[in-house]
């Protein structure tokens, strides 16, 4: 056991001489960059920035800590939104009901959005066994907005908690997302997200380093400068009650381009709560959640994700500026970036075709791979599974083909498909006639949960 | 941290995901280790690290060495020899990699100047001495890179400074203002200058290049017509350039450069296309350079006097010697240090025991041979000058007026009888006190010289040296500049 220890102990010592060798070399690129500067302005300051932006990051990021527990139990609901869960929607809700937390101060509200399988089936098999548990079934499908509004109207909570019908939380999950609410300015906190089949493939193991850097990396940064993260994400997200039910009505039923939203619903609400409160993200509160494990599958979610990001970010422009100068700093350059990025791509690969120096592509390439190695060891230094070099694949995939995404996305942009689940695209108020709502079973506790 | 929600996975299947894991570390390397070797900037990075992890140093001479360095160390003054470095670092495979050397090479090589005693001077202290202002050191060597390259400074600079000595940087000002991985900027030749160390002088401001000419050859630009240029038009595009360049140095270090280094060596005698070329060119370089130098004829290179054409001055190129060639080199430029048996070989022959080489692997000297050490032998149908005796060189005419075909250039050389009428200071008649070491072996110049030496004109055409032309023109364009 010990030994193991040393082994480690060895591999963490090696990984940060690595790291600082990378940033050895980083520095001393940055004359060859500036030298740059002149004759090709777009490729040496987007690099510049890039490196700034990035190094900036991690800066802040060694410096995140959770928030401890401090005792602090607020009255917790647990909201499932559900759209065809056949599978996981049973151990999600295994995982909801298993949660440390004091009896009679959470309940677990399960929402049907009118899955065409066995999900509502699922649902009345988990009712059984946890007579507990608060299911619903809106008799038809709404979208995931309307399910999880739903499920707050029928929610008592201080604190709304949302689990994505294909995310499972850890047991001390709620106790650590509900710390940061102690302070009354928080208006949403958001966990942090493993991916729970990452060892079926590549695309799995990806995307757990990627999300571990996404949220330890950037979500702790943003965390850090006043609590200004961008994107709560909907696999384990808490927010104030008192917060969210006045901006309720315009989130549901959110247009864009005189479309209904149907996307986005996490950064969307994220980013109306932001304007008045602080987002927080809280490195305690663990959840894993189930990722694309074919490629097909992964790029349309990532289009998603990209054209409700492009959506948000025209809102966040117009405010964010008010906020930390560090935090609009870096969120105005992570939505300058994702624009300039294809261009520097078929700036570099393109230059060189047509003729430009080979060393441009060259220095484009390592210094894409420094950045990527980082990311990497950042993992590889946390992390003992073996999974690390695999943030390198992401960023390979992220060069060749995400870039571009920005462009495709607004290309797509009236399109609101989901494109991973069919799913309906219009909006309507919840008809109470066709809803089937199986109450707890037992009256106490629900009493506790009101009072 | 350890608490994973993911689904379980088997203990074998998750050990082997660790070696994996664990094996992508070193891996991981090769990208950097490919840039670093594989493309040029990716060296010049590394050279940097290395530089900043371990800066060169100059290495302590061993009792030989010092010994070595005393026994050839050149005395001689009233002139300068002029050294032409072009790259230090890591010598690669391609066309230049003969004239790059290691920087452990040129440190040695600054070191045992030191030892000799040589004082070094700048382009622009021979230019001022050799126009009325004060005169040169004794032993003065005039240490000279040529198109302000970054590695040169690079590895040069630390060892510059450790030496106490200054360098002379020729610069192509256009590609310091548009600096690139091989050209230093203006900001850093601007601290380099500043630093009291590097004096820099013009090396062209974008006619460091070759062109398509006139006739369809590749000429370098400035000694050649475009097609379809006049001849007025020549010396309109060459003055508007060498202005450009004498502005430039001037606006970023507050002084004009008076020097001038004609890019690949070539003053317009040869690799030309038209005869008049040379006189316009030296005209365009006479009105604002007080000197200019070129690379001709390894072989012959003289002691620099004032008596000699100022526009047409000559280096010597370095090549990978050891500290102990370069001196002896200089001494037979300067005429004075050692002078070997009349043999014609032995005056550069490599002896495995020489207590200078001490230190250095064979693989070194058989490397050296070629370049540095090219033994000449008189007689041969290529018949050379010889370069036996640097006496006879600095003892008569610095330049025989047949130097100048082409041009027909006023050559302010004394006659061939002139050998009495030099100053004092060439070796001849030179008053410094004999090299312990050399006296018995000196031969009298009218001994040997005079059946070895035919008229320059008659067997070696003027332009590239012969160590240059035998570079190709390829290699001709990229490597001596």
């Amino acid at each position: 056991m010990s030994a193991r220890r040393i082994l480690a102990g060895v591999v963490k010592a090696v990984i940060a001489v690595y790291a600082v060798a990378i940033l050895g070399f980083v520095w001393l690129t940055k004359d060859l960059t500036f030298a740059t500067l002149s004759r090709d302005p777009l490729f040496a300051s987007y690099s510049i920035a890039v490196v700034i932006y990035v190094l900036g990051r991690f800066v802040f990021a060694l410096f995140y800590r959770s928030n401890p527990d401090t005792g602090y139990r607020p009255t917790v609901s647990i909201i499932v939104p559900a759209f065809n869960e056949e599978d996981g929607i049973i151990g999600t809700i295994e995982s909801c009901m298993a949660v440390d937390y004091p009896a009679g101060r959470f309940e677990v509200i399960v929402v049907n959005d009118g899955s065409t399988d066995r999900t509502w089936a699922r649902i009345l098999e988990a009712k059984a066994r946890w007579p507990e548990l608060y299911a619903v079934d809106l008799g038809r499908n709404y979208g995931k907005r309307g399910a999880m509004a739903e499920g707050i109207r029928r929610s008592t909570g201080e604190v709304l908690c949302f689990v994505d019908s294909d995310s499972y939380l850890a047991k001390d999950a709620v106790v650590a997302i509900v710390q940061p609410f102690v302070d009354q300015r928080v208006g949403a906190v958001v966990g942090h997200a493993d991916v729970r089949n990452d060892s079926v493939n590549w695309m799995t193991k990806m995307q757990q380093v990627r999300y571990y850097s996404a949220f330890r990396v950037i979500k702790g940064t943003e965390s850090m400068l006043s609590g200004t993260v961008t994107c709560a994400s909907g696999c384990c997200a808490a927010y104030r009650r008192s917060v969210v039910l006045p901006l309720l009505a315009d989130w549901e039923f959110q247009t864009f381009l005189g479309r209904p939203a149907t996307f986005g619903d996490d950064r969307a609400l994220t980013n109306r709560i932001l304007k008045r409160h602080r987002v927080v993200y809280q490195a305690s509160a663990r959840a894993a959640t189930i990722v694309p494990e074919r490629p097909r599958v992964f790029f349309r979610q990532q289009l998603r994700w990209k054209k409700s990001w492009l959506r948000e970010s025209m809102e966040v422009v117009r405010y964010f500026w008010r906020k930390n100068p560090l935090a609009a700093l870096f969120t105005y350059a992570s939505i300058a970036f994702p624009f300039l990025a294809p261009w520097v791509v078929l700036h570099a690969v393109g230059g060189r075709l047509l003729g430009g120096e080979p060393g441009g592509l060259w220095f484009y390439i390592v210094g894409t791979y420094a950045m990527a190695l980082l990311y990497s060891l950042y993992y590889a230094f946390t992390h003992r599974d073996g999974y690390w070099f695999h943030g390198m694949t992401f960023v390979a995939l992220y060069m060749a083909v995400l870039v571009f995404q920005t462009y495709w996305g607004i290309l797509t942009m009236r399109d609101t498909r989901w494109g991973t689940r069919a799913s309906t695209v219009e909006h309507a108020a919840i008809d109470q006639d066709l809803v089937t709502a199986l109450r707890p079973a037992a009256e106490p506790d629900r009493g506790a949960v009101a009072a | 941290m350890s608490l994973r929600l993911a689904a379980p996975v088997s203990a074998r299947r998750g050990l082997r995901q660790t070696i994996v894991g664990l094996f992508a570390l070193p891996l991981s390397v090769l990208p950097f280790v490919a840039y670093g070797t594989l493309t040029p900037e990716g060296r010049l990075v590394r050279d940097r690290a290395v530089v900043r992890i371990s800066p060169p140093s100059l290495p302590k001479l061993s009792a030989d060495q010092k010994a070595a360095a005393r026994a050839r160390a050149p005395r001689f003054s009233g002139g300068a020899v002029a050294l032409a470095y072009h790259g230090i670092g890591s010598a690669s495979a391609d066309g230049e990699g003969q004239f790059v050397i290691s920087p452990r090479r040129f440190a040695e090589h600054l070191a045992m100047l030191r030892a000799a005693g040589v004082n070094t001077v700048t382009a622009g202290d021979v230019a001022r001495s050799f126009t009325g202002g004060p005169p040169l050191p004794a032993n003065a060597v005039m240490i000279s890179f040529d198109d302000g390259r970054t590695d040169a400074m690079l590895y040069a600079d630390p060892l510059l400074k450790q030496a106490r000595m200054a360098a002379t940087m020729f610069v192509i000002t256009a590609a310091a203002s548009d600096p690139s991985v091989y050209y230093a900027g203006w900001d850093s030749l601007e601290a380099y200058a500043r630093s009291g160390r590097w004096d820099l002088q013009s090396h062209t401001s974008e006619l460091h290049r070759e062109q398509k000419a006139a006739g369809g050859k590749q000429l370098p630009a400035l000694t050649s017509l475009k097609p379809g240029e006049s001849l007025p038009e020549f010396r309109a595009r060459v003055s508007a350039d060498l202005d450009a360049a004498s502005s430039a140095i001037e606006s970023h270090t507050g002084r004009a450069p008076v020097a001038f280094a004609y890019p690949f060596g070539a003053y317009g005698a040869e690799r030309t296309n038209d005869p008049a070329i040379g006189q316009i060119l030296r005209e365009e370089v006479g009105r604002r350079y007080r000197v200019a130098f070129e690379q001709d004829d390894q072989e012959s290179i003289p002691l620099l006097t004032p008596q000699q054409d100022p526009l047409l001055l000559r280096r010597l190129e370095v090549g990978r010697w050891s500290g102990a060639q370069l001196l002896e080199r200089i001494a037979r430029v300067s005429g004075s240090g050692p002078v070997a048996t009349p043999g014609p070989d032995d005056d550069i022959e490599i002896r495995p025991d020489d207590p200078a080489l001490a230190g250095l692997d064979p693989t070194d000297l058989a490397d050296d041979v070629p370049t540095g050490g090219r033994p000449i032998i008189p007689g041969v149908s290529d018949s050379k000058p010889v370069p036996v005796a640097g006496l006879r060189i600095a003892s008569a005419t610095p330049r025989g007026p047949a130097f100048d075909p082409t041009t027909g250039a006023p050559v302010p050389t004394s006659p061939p009888s002139g050998g009495a009428t030099p100053p004092a200071t060439t070796p001849p008649t030179n008053t410094t006190p004999p090299n312990p070491t050399s006296p018995p072996t000196t031969p009298p110049p009218s001994a040997t010289v005079p059946p070895t030496t035919p008229p320059p004109s008659a067997t070696v055409p003027p332009g590239c040296s012969a160590s240059y032309r035998g570079k190709g023109p390829k290699k001709c364009n990229g490597g001596a500049g």
